[in-house]
């Protein structure tokens, strides 16, 4: 009896390590559970986070930066928005200053995130898979990075 | 070199030198920096956009079904290698990749995805991009050389290091420049304040320079050098007049002195001599009368007419000695013309002058009259001119009789004269003799004094002349220098007559 719960610890263990060894990181861009938004084009997204307007079913999208990971804010500055972080700033700085329209909210704890997603229908951000699996009450919209 | 480091010049070089230091580190660190994150910053937004639009565009080409799509695609992936610095491209479909037929065969496999400009240290910016196709994991993976950035960045450092070494040396240079031109002001001042120091008075403080504090600078030094030079000025004349004072105070004292001196002499030999007078005069007087009851060939009337030589003899001496201590004025005094009577007195002088002495006379005619008594005025010259002789014996010489009319005003004239102001006549005795010493300068007029040997004078002579002098209202000064001779001053005062005052108008 011992030796078969040592043994399925074993398995389950060795299961556990692979997942976290062998399994490559991804992106995703998340939106809350009860979210009717399936899906965004990749200009549409970049047109969110420059702080254009977007409209998905007539409402307009809310973005929320996720900052509470560096290398995850970086994956977003190159893959989503695609420039730099000071010409992002820059083009956000300008874009508050001449259309006066509110910059995408940034978060630093995740859970706060997870919190407003589901808040707010229409709220989009970004995480790893590993915590948007974890996190209760959003759901996974589509892949933006994975680990080459 | 301590007093070097410490000029001004060497100061100012040296801060700036400091300053410089400190600040240049740093100024090229923050030019550097800001030149460096702005390159990097532009290189990762330019791949960044580039990826993205590229990878858009391929998105937007939906599916590799076919080989013209394939085609297309390594179309697109070759304008990386066209437009910009890329040197890898590739398309990434599942198990299929697709490379851009330009890219260098070095750089396949050696994709490893950066975030950060210099990531991973292999001069190549690899990124990746996923492709929005549904059914299908495709990723856009480029490259771009990041060598490119650090050549210029290399450059845009060396450029700042020569633009502040530039910077540097230009700066110093005018800092010399302007040190120099600060300082040599300074040491214009410093020398010409040197020069006032070491007495040079007529020095003025300027400066010639556009600064306007040091032009300030020098006018005010020189209004102080103005004062200052007053001041010194004012304390030398208080200075020779303290000296003057002292002198002449020192001078009257000494005169009062020998007054006082002469005075007492005069009335302790007037005392005596009135006395022996008055022994005398019964003596010459009986003698007189002895004689004139004696028979002419009486022996004894040798010794009486010796006694009456004698006593005679004795008399003249006592006369001298009062004549020197008389204070009044002698009743026998009138107004007289001096010219004259000194005139009278010379032609007896030159007789018995001997030939070795030279007269020479120089007399104003128009002296005016004297109050005085001329046959005693004929002893003064008399007397000095004998003293005269007496100090040319040996070698013979020059004797000088000089008359003039003089003014005494109180003030410009010799000190040492206790005269009143008014007009006077001079008499100059001088020669040019063996010349009298100071101490017997101080002692010359009292009687008795004499230098001379025991038995050749009776040291009356000139306290004879003195008494005479003083008796007249007048004063006599000797000056003498040994071994050049001497000069007497006899100063008569004049008398005006009544044909001579001046009419009163109205």
């Amino acid at each position: 009896m011992i030796s078969r719960l040592f043994a399925a610890s074993l398995i389950l263990s060795l299961a556990l390590c692979w997942t976290l060894v062998g399994a490559a990181q991804q992106v995703v861009l998340v939106t809350g559970e009860n979210s009717p938004i399936e899906n965004l084009s990749p200009l549409e997204l970049r047109k969110a986070y420059f702080g254009i307007v977007v409209r998905y079913d007539d409402q307009i999208i809310r973005p929320f930066r996720n900052s509470s990971d560096s290398q995850l804010s970086r994956i977003f500055l190159q893959t989503v928005v695609a420039t730099s972080e000071r010409a992002y700033e820059r083009r956000l700085f300008s874009l508050t200053l001449k259309s006066g329209r509110p910059r995408p909210e940034e978060f630093t704890d995740q859970d706060d995130i997870v919190r407003a997603l589901r808040k707010y229908p229409y709220g989009i951000s970004y995480m790893w898979r590993s915590d948007a699996e974890r996190a209760i009450g959003i759901k996974v919209i589509k892949l933006l990075w994975q680990e080459n | 070199m301590a007093g070097k480091l410490r000029t001004l010049r060497t100061r100012l070089i040296v801060v700036a030198l400091a300053v410089h230091a400190m600040l240049l580190p740093a100024l090229f660190y923050g030019v550097t920096f800001i030149v460096e994150n702005s390159h990097r910053d532009i290189f990762v937004n330019d791949v960044r956009t580039h990826s993205r639009f590229l990878a858009d565009i391929l998105s937007s080409q939906q599916i590799l079904d076919s080989s013209e799509d394939i085609i297309a695609w390594l179309d697109w992936l070759d304008s990386v290698f066209l437009g910009s610095n890329g040197v890898y491209a590739e398309v990434q479909n599942g198990e299929q990749r697709f490379f851009s037929t330009l890219m260098d065969e070095a750089y396949l496999d050696k994709f490893q995805e950066d975030f950060r400009f210099g990531d991973h240290g292999d001069d190549v910016y690899y990124l990746s991009m996923p492709l929005d196709m549904p059914g299908h994991q495709a990723n856009l993976r480029l490259g771009f050389d990041e060598s490119l950035i650090l050549e210029e960045i290399r450059q845009t450092r060396m450029r700042t290091i020569y633009g502040l070494s530039a910077y540097l040396v230009i700066s110093l240079l005018l800092l010399m420049l302007l040190a120099v031109r600060l300082t040599r002001p300074l040491r214009t001042l410093q020398r010409d304040s040197r020069a006032i120091a070491s007495g040079d008075y007529d020095t003025r403080l300027s400066v010639t320079t556009k600064v306007r504090e040091f032009r300030e600078l020098a006018k005010d030094l020189d209004l102080m050098r103005d004062a200052l030079v007053g001041i010194n000025e004012r304390l030398r004349e208080e200075h020779a007049e303290h000296l003057a004072t002292e002198q002449q105070r020192q001078t009257l004292q000494k005169q009062l002195h020998h007054a006082q001196r002469l005075e007492t002499v005069g009335t302790l030999a007037g005392g005596i001599a009135h006395e022996f007078n008055n022994i005398l005069v019964p003596i010459i007087l009986y003698t007189d009368l002895a004689l004139e009851d004696l028979p002419q060939e009486s022996p004894i009337r040798d010794n009486l007419e010796r006694v009456t030589k004698s006593a005679n003899r004795a008399k003249e001496v006592i006369d001298q000695i009062l004549t020197f201590s008389r204070k009044t004025v002698d009743q026998r005094q009138k107004s007289s013309d001096i010219v004259s009577i000194i005139k009278e007195t010379l032609t007896l002088v030159r007789a018995l002058m001997p030939a070795t002495i030279d007269i020479q006379t120089n007399i104003d005619e128009k002296c005016g009259r004297v109050l005085v008594d001329a046959t005693e005025v004929q002893q003064l010259i008399m007397n000095l001119c004998s003293n005269a002789f007496q100090a040319m014996t040996e070698k013979g010489g020059r004797l000088t009789i000089d008359v003039c009319d003089v003014a005494i005003d109180g003030e410009s004239n010799d000190i040492s004269l206790r005269l009143e102001p008014g007009h006077y006549v001079r008499i100059s005795v001088g020669d040019n003799g063996k010349g009298i010493d100071a101490a017997t300068q101080e002692r010359i007029f009292e009687p008795f004094f004499t230098t001379r040997e025991v038995g050749k004078g009776t040291g009356l002579g000139l306290s004879v002349v003195h008494g005479i002098v003083i008796s007249h209202g007048g004063d006599i000064t000797v000056d003498s220098t040994p071994g050049r001779g001497s000069t007497f001053y006899v100063y008569l005062p004049k008398t005006t007559l009544l044909s001579e005052l001046p009419v009163p108008h109205g």
